[in-house]
């Protein structure tokens, strides 16, 4: 018996946009802190955010 | 087997791997950032007493977040980030399933966390690698996060392009040989794109400082592996818990879908 190949499963428009905003997400969280926040709240995500930034190898001081 | 059903289980799963790769950042990649911190805190020492012995009113600011903040955050941050990149990995495992080498949704799945750590971690480690605290210069971040993001992007193009040139190929030639020929428009175009990033704007260690107030070699290149490695296991965790969860309900209802068909 020969496997059938399994096939792709269709991925709705909105299932596009949620990877594109879920993309955005993380960039937010570790390195765009001030694209939402005013600049004293980004600063505070950035300080929080340090170890996690440095551990993942973004970019950072 | 739908889209909802994968995102559930790639939230899941990513979830999962992030709380692995958390474990990883306790046991072993803080310790280099501690190591790194101490270097920061010496060097701020010593900046302020130069500053002191100009007879200048030496300005203590409180920290806004302290360490073990940072840390438990960091543990947070990757439960969070890991969840995130398992609705990414998700949306594009039902998009390229039918592409993907193997025959089952766990081999699959590996298959595309490989892929995804070539294109989206160690491509762009290799262009500009991580550095602990200490090291990077404050005034080049925006540049160096431009290095880092365009490196991302150029990882994935270099994957979609040997899925296309794999696909070019079909029906020329087979199988061992297309793969080994893949393989080798993936090195070769690989270091020519590395060639063509430019490199960070930093010189690692340019500062005037003793050695003592750097961070050495060593602690640069351990915190970098110490990194590489927690990527591996998110990586590898996502891939084979994703594929598990995924492989676990689709024999069923494809077994139902032959039946009503």
């Amino acid at each position: 018996m020969t496997p059938t190949q399994l096939s792709a499963i269709r991925v709705p428009a909105w299932a596009w946009a949620l990877l594109a905003l879920a993309a955005f997400a993380v960039l937010f969280a570790l390195q765009a802190n001030d694209a939402v926040l005013g600049a004293d709240k980004a600063m505070w995500l950035h300080e929080l955010t340090h170890d996690a930034r440095h551990a993942l190898g973004v970019p950072c001081h | 087997m739908q889209i909802g059903d994968l995102l559930r289980r790639g939230l899941a799963a990513g979830a999962a791997a992030g709380c692995l790769a958390a474990v990883w950042l306790l046991l072993i990649t803080e310790r280099f950032i501690n190591q790194a911190l101490a270097i920061e805190d010496a060097r701020n020492a010593r900046e302020a007493a130069a500053v002191a012995a100009k007879g200048n009113h030496v300005h203590h600011h409180d920290e806004l977040v302290s360490h073990p903040q940072q840390v438990l955050f960091a543990v947070l941050a990757l439960v969070v980030v890991g969840a995130l990149v398992g609705l990414v990995f998700a949306v594009v495992y039902a998009a390229a399933r039918g592409r993907l080498p193997g025959y089952h949704d766990r081999t699959k799945a590996l298959a595309l966390a490989g892929l995804a750590f070539f294109g989206v971690t160690f491509f762009p480690f290799v262009a500009i690698p991580g550095n602990p605290p200490a090291v990077g210069d404050p005034s080049t971040i925006e540049d160096r996060t431009l290095i880092y993001l365009g490196a991302m992007v150029l990882g994935v193009v270099l994957v979609l392009a040997a899925f296309a040139l794999d696909k070019a190929l079909q029906g020329t030639v087979d199988g061992g040989v297309r793969t080994a020929l893949v393989l080798a428009f993936v090195v070769l175009a690989g270091v020519g794109l590395q060639l063509l990033i430019p490199n960070t704007p930093d010189t690692v260690q340019s500062r005037d400082f003793s050695l003592a107030l750097n961070a050495s070699p060593e602690l640069i290149w351990n915190f970098r592996m110490a990194s590489l490695g927690q990527f591996v296991v998110l990586w590898g965790a996502l891939g084979a818990i994703f594929g598990a969860l995924v492989g676990r309900k689709v024999p069923a209802v494809e077994a139902r879908e032959t039946v009503a068909a």
